[in-house]
């Protein structure tokens, strides 16, 4: 490199000193929006990049590698930060101008690449295109007019809210379009994706420069404190109006924007949070404290992060900080056949529109997310994939006639009802959801537990291929199942042991004879003693939990037949697990003992068994109050005659377990704080009744009151119908 | 204030009450200066440490009972903490290691060589071997139990086991054969109630004799409960009365609560119920073969002759199973239904007899 390209360089690094995360979005603050262009002192540069990236392909990698190199790098070179922040309001300027003109360029590649997605070109521009629930709708425009009211009134510190859901329930598309409706801005962090393109963006472009690399990395938790203090202090400064070419103007407009309300939407939270939630907390206790605009967190819960968004979210903070939190449901059905119909139609100018049986399953089998759903309908219907249509149309018949009426009168499309189908069908629809792509469902915990309680049999006449029993053997005879339990544990994404002792914890309620329980427990106690190897353990869990669920299956001889009578016991709440709480109290226990009485120096179950139930009644001076307490806890018995379980322990359809090794960890630590916020989180839930409710997404509210004396009337079935 | 069971103590091998004839072999063991590893078992409250820690004070001196209470550190090699109290003087060190679940095998094989590594420094007027106390052997998980035989071998010139345990089935062969085992036998019921009167005595009370057996019945040939019971005793009523009850700990009552609602309605609605009483003594820290034996033991009451047999060998059934599985409760609750199940169709054939 010659002097004067060193000269420039000198110029780029003190800009890229002030690198903050996130820039992909036009809309953000001052020190931010130049760091993209940092690297490009001249627009008539942006060609070489081009070729240097390709010239020096490992480059970007080995220089994020290095980040000590870099800093070496940084104390040969004669400026320092400061001259940097000095000379950058000088150069602004003519950055500036660069900036837009490339900033166009990025997002109208940008917006020619969306609009190949259908999920991107057909995102909702108005509250009537949402397909969201409109009370789900009504709740979050509610909130954000309270939001207003207090922001008018300039007091009051920042209202929070939580948004769950689903993934492609339209949580964001819901945010944002009713923000764009009621005039707020808003100031969006998405997170570390972002970040990660920048560096990697930026890194590329600054290869001529290679030699000189002063990125400054910075923790994720320190980028995502400034976002949000900043963002809440400044206004964005929007770059991208058309207006805006000069420094003067922005300045302008920034004034401008000074009336505007913001609200901050947090999407994508940094990684480091879900490993170290207090440090997530203080700045939400800090920005609680200073901050005005109000904040919105949007976490997708699926299958695999609920328990993280319980660490990132504790009840306790959540109630201490006032938090609203509002939870979105799958996108029903019916919506989204409508809508996919809607946007065939609109598309089937430019290709055939698939049949509305095709759209019916690929609804269903989406399950509620939208993005897959559009996704998948775009697959459906390209060009190349048009031969697939052949095959979609068979197998989707059935299913047809049987929701045809129930489609146009609004009542229940259910996800999931692929399954219902029958055997004989299920096998096309599994070609069918290969050849579509479709989603690959997991189910929640209350649903695989649910499954294999109720569990339905086929009939006996549909499937003679099965052996008869020999006449001594005839009283096991049974009706071919129509659940597969191997597949539900499958499905399910838990190990056997915890699926096991769920089902263990719930299966009693459903039997009726003691002779049905002796041979269920008995075969619980088969599939626990599978486990006792521990070095097969791994290995045999599966079949252990295939014991336990084919065990009790097989011995609940009330349902031997098809169409043997169910008997009618109501609603039946599952139940949690309770031997996991259980031996981790048992174990706190233990040591807390061991803790309290060290000078006595006993084995734990000498201490437990003989020591502190004859110290409670022989009454020895104790001098530690602790003591006292803990030796009254350790000999009181609940003696209540009733089941001892409380709503406390009921399972709730969308409850997921702690990670396994989490669990079984947290017996040998003192969690008690974890502990505290869990159980509050319990209380704080709905009770199962009116989360049941919840699964009927029904499109008018008219419905729903329907669905609910639905429940109370009817039978079992109803209650079936949620797992199957 | 100490309990009596510490406070009456016997601290020397020649003061030991019972088994005199098992305490000379002891120290004619001792004498030698020199001892193998030790495997004292027997039933509990039978005093196996209170002889260890005498055979240790003929070995060592009074030095022994200087104790400090430590807390230890030990990482898997999974990089998981651990933390287990010991106890130890300047020439032994006890330890329970199954206070750490099923890490037990990094405690043994980590403690054992930490202290066997480090040779006495004054060879001359010490013994050149220290020795680790190891209790509740047989809790040990096998692959400890594994770990530990090859320890025993290779710092043999450095350190002494001494292994205490309940009953020697669940110690693994290998190391029941490199271990002198040492049986230390439940007093009997004249033996307790000689000790009662003795520690009554040095207490300044008077126990009757009829009080003495009552207690000494009661505790089932253990010793340390037969004074704790006698302690307890003294303190809700003096002087004794051989006529009132001798109290029970609570979660015996609790027990026979239980299996008294077993007996009493055979439904799945009672076994859920009983259930949540099997949690209540587990979080309660009652060993789970412990709560079997307690159902056992009241079940049989109302039971008759033939069917006490199936009962029983369905408890022992399950009750290695509850050794071998994770979840006790799956067995605890196998059983109960096992026996509602074996008790209804008694109680149907009963009936259908009748008329």
């Amino acid at each position: 490199m010659n002097g004067s390209t060193k000269e420039k360089d000198d110029e780029d690094i003190q800009i890229t000193k002030v690198v903050f995360g996130k820039t992909k979005k036009p809309v953000t603050w001052v020190a931010s929006s130049f760091d993209s262009f940092g690297p490009l002192p001249h627009s008539d540069q942006t060609t070489p990049f081009s070729k240097s990236v390709s010239s020096l392909p490992s480059f970007s990698s080995k220089k994020r590698a290095s980040t000590g190199c870099s800093s070496s790098v940084k104390h040969t070179l004669p400026c320092s930060t400061d001259t940097g922040s000095r000379k950058r309001s000088r150069d602004a300027d003519k950055r500036l101008f660069v900036q837009q003109a490339l900033f166009q360029t990025k997002s109208s590649t940008k917006t020619s690449h969306s609009s190949d997605l259908w999920s991107e070109r057909y995102r909702p521009n108005l509250k009537n295109d949402l397909a969201v629930h409109k009370k789900k709708v009504e709740e979050i425009s509610e909130w954000l007019v309270k939001c207003s009211n207090q922001y008018a009134k300039g007091r009051g510190s920042a209202p929070i809210l939580l948004l769950t859901g689903p993934p492609g329930a339209g949580k964001t598309a819901c945010v944002k379009v009713l923000c764009g409706e009621q005039g707020w801005t808003i100031q969006e962090w998405s997170g570390t994706s972002d970040q990660a393109a920048d560096q990697w963006a930026s890194s590329e472009a600054r290869t001529e420069h290679s030699l000189v690399d002063t990125y400054q990395s910075q923790s994720q938790s320190a980028v995502f404190h400034n976002f949000l203090l900043r963002a809440n202090k400044y206004q964005a400064l929007d770059l991208t109006g058309p207006s805006l070419g000069t420094k003067n103007d922005s300045i302008l407009a920034s004034r401008q924007a000074n009336d505007k309300k913001t609200v901050i939407v947090v999407e994508e939270m940094p990684n480091i949070f879900y490993r170290d939630p207090n440090q997530f907390h203080d700045i939400i206790r800090q920005y609680k404290r200073c901050g005005k605009s109000p904040l919105v967190f949007i976490v997708s819960d699926s299958n695999n992060n609920s328990s993280g968004i319980q660490r990132l979210f504790p009840k306790d903070l959540m109630h201490q900080l006032h938090f609203d939190s509002i939870s979105m449901n799958p996108v029903a059905p019916t919506m989204l056949v409508k809508l996919l119909t809607k946007i065939a139609s609109a598309e089937s100018g430019k290709l055939p529109s698939p049949s509305s049986s095709v759209i019916e399953t690929i609804a269903v089998s989406s399950g509620g997310d939208i993005r897959s759903a559009l996704n998948t309908l775009q697959f459906a219907c390209g060009r190349d994939t048009l031969d697939l249509k052949a095959i979609c149309v068979v197998p989707a018949k059935p299913q047809l006639k049987k929701h045809s009426s129930s489609t146009s009168s609004g009542a229940r499309l259910k996800y999931g009802s692929l399954k219902r189908t029958g055997i004989g069908e299920g096998n096309h629809k599994d070609d069918l959801s290969l050849m579509l792509g479709l989603k690959d469902k997991a189910i929640f915990l209350f649903q695989s537990v649910g499954k294999v309680l109720h569990f339905k049999r086929g009939n006996h006449m549909d499937h003679q291929s099965n052996p008869n029993l020999p006449h001594h053997l005839h009283h096991f005879d049974r009706d071919p199942l129509l659940v597969d339990p191997e597949e539900v544990a499958f499905k399910s994404q838990l190990s056997g042991d915890y699926l096991t002792s769920f089902l263990h914890e719930n299966y009693v309620e459903f039997l009726s004879s003691v002779e049905d329980l002796e041979r269920a427990a008995q075969y619980f106690s088969d599939a626990d003693s599978l486990s006792a190897l521990w070095t097969a353990r791994e290995e045999l869990q599966t079949y252990s939990v295939s014991v336990a669920m084919r065990g009790y299956i097989h011995s609940n001889s009330d349902l031997t037949r098809h169409d043997s009578p169910r008997r009618n016991h109501g609603w039946l709440p599952l139940h949690k697990s309770r031997w996991f709480s259980a031996s981790k109290q048992a174990n706190e226990n233990v040591t807390s003992a061991r803790q309290l009485f060290k000078g006595y120096h006993w084995e734990p179950e000498v201490l437990c068994t003989e020591i502190l139930p004859y110290i409670n009644l022989s009454n020895p001076t104790l001098h530690d109050p602790g003591q006292i307490s803990f030796v009254q806890e350790m000999t009181t018995f609940s003696r209540s005659t009733q089941l001892s379980r409380s709503h406390l322990e009921r399972l709730n359809e969308k409850d997921v377990l702690e990670d396994a090794e989490e669990e079984e960890s947290i017996y040998w630590k003192n969690s008690e704080k974890k502990d505290g916020a869990e159980i509050e989180e319990e209380t704080n839930l709905f009770s199962s009744q009116s989360k049941v409710q919840l699964l009927q997404i029904d499109e008018n509210s008219s419905d729903e009151n329907v669905v609910i004396e639905e429940f109370e009337n009817e039978g079992d079935d109803d209650f079936e119908d949620l797992f199957f | 204030m100490s309990l009596w069971v510490d406070k009456y103590r016997p601290t020397t091998l020649g003061k030991l009450d019972y088994h005199k004839e098992q305490a000379a072999h002891l120290r004619k063991l001792v004498e030698g200066g020199d001892f193998p590893h030790l495997l004292v078992y027997g039933p509990s409250g039978a005093g196996k440490k209170t002889r260890i820690m005498c055979t240790l004070r003929e070995l060592y001196g009074p030095g022994v009972e200087k104790l400090r209470i430590e807390q230890s550190q030990f990482t898997t090699p999974s990089n998981k903490k651990l933390e287990i109290s010991t106890i130890s003087s300047n020439y032994h060190i006890e330890v329970n290691p199954s206070d750490v679940g099923h890490n037990d095998r990094v405690v043994i094989q980590e403690l054992i060589k930490n202290v066997a590594q480090v040779n006495q420094l004054d060879t001359s007027t010490q013994k050149n071997f220290k020795v680790v106390v190891l209790t509740e052997v047989d809790r040990l998980s096998k692959e400890a139990q594994h770990a530990l035989r090859r320890t025993m071998e290779k710092y043999m010139a450095t350190c002494r086991l001494i292994l205490c345990c309940n009953s020697t089935s669940k110690v693994i062969p290998a190391i029941r054969s490199r271990c002198l085992g040492l049986r230390v036998a439940a007093p009997s019921v004249d033996e307790i109630c000689q000790i009662l009167t003795t520690v009554c005595k040095k207490e300044g009370l008077t126990l009757p004799r009829e009080m003495a057996e009552k207690v000494a019945e009661k505790s089932g040939r253990n010793l340390r409960r037969a004074l704790l019971m006698c302690e307890a005793c003294r303190v809700q009523q003096y002087p004794f009365n051989p006529e009132r009850d001798v109290s029970e700990p609570d979660w015996e009552i609790y027990l026979r609560e239980t299996a008294t609602l077993i007996a009493q309605q055979q439904s799945p609605k009672r076994l859920l119920e009983v259930r949540g009483r099997l949690y209540e003594l587990l979080t309660h820290c009652i060993p789970p073969d412990v709560i079997m034996k307690g159902l056992l033991k009241e079940l049989l009451q109302v039971c008759d002759g033939q069917m006490k047999a199936e009962v029983v060998h369905n408890a022992a059934y399950y009750e290695h199973r509850l050794q071998q599985g994770q979840k006790a409760i799956y067995h605890l609750e196998a059983f109960v239904a096992k026996f509602m199940a074996i008790y209804k169709r008694f109680l149907e054939e009963g009936i259908a007899d009748i008329f």
